[in-house]
């Protein structure tokens, strides 16, 4: 019963402080508008007709929203990982946990999955006030067919995160590389523009991210398409679940490997 | 039935990661040690920092293979069987960051249960009996960073506890503490042995705690075992002489003298300087005549019963302080 | 003499502030990547949405047709005054978590030279990424810039950035107290950030935060300063007056409620951890 204690240990260290919540709610809401607000002021509206041409969806604020807080989850495992273990290796908690009998393995994706968990929670706030702020219409038929979508997502955004556990464990000064790398996937996934406007070899590149299919899933299932009509999508996901989860699982074995050599203190 | 047998370990560490293609050094910092300790026995690992302490418990519990040299814990081989290992073992690692200083005493304690796999249902009788046992019950419910060093110690070794661990690890375990919680630490540690007949292996770089805590010691320098007996048997390697204790006041340094002397406290702010070591009565003038020649002016020079620092200064030179 | 102690004080906070900056280089390309990744997102979200470089619509709210020079207008004013919010705060909370504050403040230097030592190094840094930023972003993004009407706004924003010192020492004032002040620092940050009508006029907010985009002096400095580098300084006499007005208000308001915080930190102690 590893996950549960370590989804539970993680909550409690996030949700005791509220303003800390309330804060982070604060910046998600933030960069959304900041775009949103941008892209209207160019449009001189909300509709755009080279958007629904190119995309299928011409309503800039829903296209702008799915595709943020999708974005917002599909890095938290990344996070999770550069940020959470970078913390607990330089605090010496991380030592603590290896030493005990449970899988490393295990006591890691807990702690992804615990941010993951949390990052949802608080997109789902930023989603629904985003939705009243724009005026979005939602139905629960939407709602309804969208998830199991977002949790296909999940779990092949937890194996693309998953690279950067063994890295970071290697990498001490990750950090910034992490962050750069976080904002280009905005630009490679088309999370606030349409990716028509790349060059083509950006756009077959950008096949290779989670997060450009399940931004196109999600936003097909709001303009009222059938999981038939996104059959592509729904294919590369789970394609891509079983790949990013064998890559990050080998890279992590031979960090590991490493690591028993060098320490994990190695910072 | 021996519950630690060590031999032959040795580390060696890289100076950077070794990545593919990366050309690294490489640096020994433990090189070939032997011993065994008994189950119901407290054992020191006692050396000056830097000595390869932290390096040897660090391989004992499975967070650092190994470059050459086998060990067994409790009959368990510390390659092959880390998890084996880690169910019947903990540590109390150096440092006052080792638990989560966001979570309460008790959340911590939860935590560590559940890692541990212990019972769900011994989980809440055990995490209080640890707590009234280190003294913070009253306070299980606050967070961790409102602790003080000291209760933040008595937690590290209670999470150490979690596990009811046969054998217990300890590095530096009174390091940076005041002087009633090392009391406190140090009894509790003894009686751990003496009471509920756990095995402890403790590293230190204290003589004093050495000498009054542990069964047997093993002296540690630069990565070496140079000795290795009960507290009374290493004495005897300088019972047949005192020692002497010579405080001056001077300026310069006194380290690697011509005798087997070493400063064993300097005292800056009155500029006193207390060396220690073993003097033939006949070289003792000549020494203070050294000492003179150097432009130190001598306070005192008494005769003192011989300690586990004199041990550690004939068989090294040097003293053990940081 | 006295003056000039006070200077070499100065000196000796922004050097050493300067140099922990340094201490974290990798950041340097990071924070440099986060300003194109800004005026990027402008350019390709004009394209995605119009297929267009110019857009009537923007020129109709704000007078400006080119986007992505009205983005960058706004981003450099916005980094700009940033410097100053984020210098005051951030430099008490550093120090207040390295536990470093009580021993600054105990030196004779007069706490305004320690803020502005730090507040000097952050305007610095923000020349560096400017000189930086406006060459390249002229060359990628084919901005197009009237330098000397540039030239020309900035007294404006001088004026402006007397009331964006006053809220920065309001908000130092304030921040001595809190236990934890890292997060309310980051939601005044997102405040500013989010009214400061960097990218877009703030005429296309709901009216709650339109007016209180209007209070914050960011959001009037960046108008004013835009107005004038398109319009000149006649037409833009009112975003001016009001600016001045704001600006003495926020001056006034952030001296003295940094005075009355100093005096109840003599008394009760700063923080409490």
């Amino acid at each position: 019963m590893i996950l549960p204690a370590v989804i539970e240990k993680e909550f409690r260290m996030f949700f005791r402080y509220p303003l800390r919540v309330v804060s982070s709610i604060l910046v998600g809401l933030v960069f959304l508008l900041q775009f949103v607000f941008f892209g209207q002021a160019v449009l001189g509206g909300r509709y755009s007709q080279l958007l629904a041409t190119s995309t299928g969806m011409g309503d800039y604020p829903t296209y702008a929203l799915i595709g943020y807080v999708l974005w917002w989850v599909s890095v938290s495992p990344m996070e999770a990982y550069v940020w959470g273990v970078r913390r607990e290796l330089q605090r010496g908690t991380f030592e603590m946990n290896i030493l005990s009998p449970a899988k490393i393995l295990e006591l890691l994706s807990g702690l992804a999955i615990s941010w993951l968990l949390m990052d949802s929670a608080l997109m789902g706030v930023v989603f629904a006030i985003g939705a009243l702020i724009f005026d979005i219409p939602l139905t629960v038929s939407v709602i309804l067919k969208s998830i199991p979508i977002i949790l296909a997502s999940l779990f092949a955004f937890l194996g693309f995160g998953f690279i950067f556990a063994g890295l970071v464990m290697l990498l001490k000064n990750i950090g910034p590389f992490a962050q750069i790398f976080e904002f280009s996937m905005i630009f490679f996934s088309g999370v606030f523009f349409p990716l028509s406007v790349m060059p083509e070899w950006l756009v077959a590149f950008s096949k290779i991210f989670p997060l450009t299919h399940a931004a196109s899933a999600v936003r097909a299932i709001f303009v009222g398409k059938t999981y038939a009509e996104i059959q592509g999508e729904i294919g590369w996901l789970l394609f891509l679940i079983p790949l990013y989860w064998m890559i990050g699982y080998l890279i992590f074995k031979w960090a590991e490997k490493i690591t028993r050599v060098v320490g994990y203190g190695g910072y | 039935m021996y519950a630690v047998e060590v031999f032959n370990l040795k580390k060696r560490y890289p100076k950077k990661i070794p990545l593919p293609l990366r050309k690294v050094e490489w640096v020994e910092a433990v090189k070939g040690i032997t011993f065994k300790v008994k189950k119901g026995e407290l054992f020191g690992l006692l050396g000056p920092n830097g000595a390869g302490k932290t390096t040897t418990i660090k391989m004992l519990t499975t967070l650092l293979e190994p470059t050459e040299g086998e060990a067994r814990i409790l009959g368990y081989n510390i390659r092959k069987d880390a998890r084996e290992i880690r169910k019947r073992i903990n540590l109390v690692a150096e440092g006052e960051r080792t638990l989560y200083w966001r979570l309460s005493a008790y959340e911590n304690l939860k935590y560590f249960a559940r890692i541990y796999y212990v019972p769900k249902r011994e989980e809440k009788e055990r995490i209080e009996e640890l707590l009234k046992l280190v003294g913070l019950w009253e306070r299980k419910d606050d967070l961790v960073m409102n602790y003080s060093r000291g209760m933040k110690q008595r937690l590290a070794i209670a999470k150490a506890l979690i596990n009811d661990p046969e054998v217990l690890f300890l590095d530096e375990p009174t390091l940076g503490l005041d002087v009633q919680s090392s009391i406190f630490v140090r009894e509790f540690i003894r009686k751990l042995v003496d009471e509920r007949g756990k095995t402890v292996l403790l590293t230190t770089h204290y003589m004093v705690e050495a000498e009054q805590l542990c069964d047997r010691i093993a002296i540690i320098d630069h990565g070496r075992i140079i000795a290795l007996d009960t507290p009374d048997g290493l004495k005897k390697l300088v019972r047949d002489e005192d020692a002497v204790e010579i405080r001056l006041k001077g300026k310069g340094t006194f380290d690697n003298l011509p005798w087997r002397m070493a400063v064993v406290d300097e005292d800056s702010e009155r500029g006193i300087i207390t060396l220690r070591g073993q003097v033939d009565e006949e070289e003792l003038p000549k020494l203070v005549e050294w000492l003179v020649k150097k432009g130190a002016k001598i306070i005192s020079v008494e005769q003192k019963e011989p300690t586990l620092e004199d041990v550690f200064i004939k068989l090294t030179g040097r003293g053990l302080r940081d | 003499m006295e003056v000039i102690n006070e200077l070499r004080a100065l000196y000796g906070v922004a050097v050493k502030s300067w140099r922990i900056f340094l201490s974290y280089k990798i950041w340097f390309i990071s924070d440099v990547m986060l300003g194109f990744f800004f005026v990027g997102q402008a350019l390709l979200i004009g394209i995605g949405l119009t297929g267009e470089r110019n857009s009537p619509a923007l020129q109709r709210l704000t007078g400006y047709s080119d986007y992505v020079t009205f983005a960058v207008l706004g981003f450099m004013v916005l980094g700009f005054g940033l410097t100053f919010l984020s210098g005051f705060v951030w430099s008490v909370v550093d120090e207040l978590y390295a536990g470093t504050l009580e021993y600054s403040f105990a030196a004779p230097i007069r706490r305004l030279t320690f803020f502005m030592g730090n507040v000097l190094t952050r305007i610095f840094l923000s020349l560096i990424y400017m000189s930086i930023y406006v060459p390249l972003f002229v060359v990628i993004f084919e901005v197009r810039f009237n330098f000397l009407n540039f030239i020309k706004a900035l007294p404006v924003l001088f004026v402006g950035t007397a009331g964006m010192i006053g809220m920065g020492m309001a908000a130092a004032g304030i921040v001595l107290y809190l236990k934890d002040p890292g997060p309310f620092i980051t939601i005044l940050e997102m405040l500013v950030f989010a009214l400061s009508g960097a990218m877009y006029p703030i005429s296309i907010l709901p009216r709650g935060l339109q007016i209180m985009a209007k209070i914050l002096p960011y959001a009037p400095t960046s108008e004013a300063v835009r107005k004038v580098v398109a319009y000149g300084y006649e037409k833009a006499s009112g975003e001016i007056s009001y600016l001045i007005f704001l600006s003495l208000l926020y001056a006034l308001l952030g001296y003295l409620s940094y005075k009355w915080s100093e005096k109840r930190a003599r008394t009760i102690g700063l923080k409490s951890y």
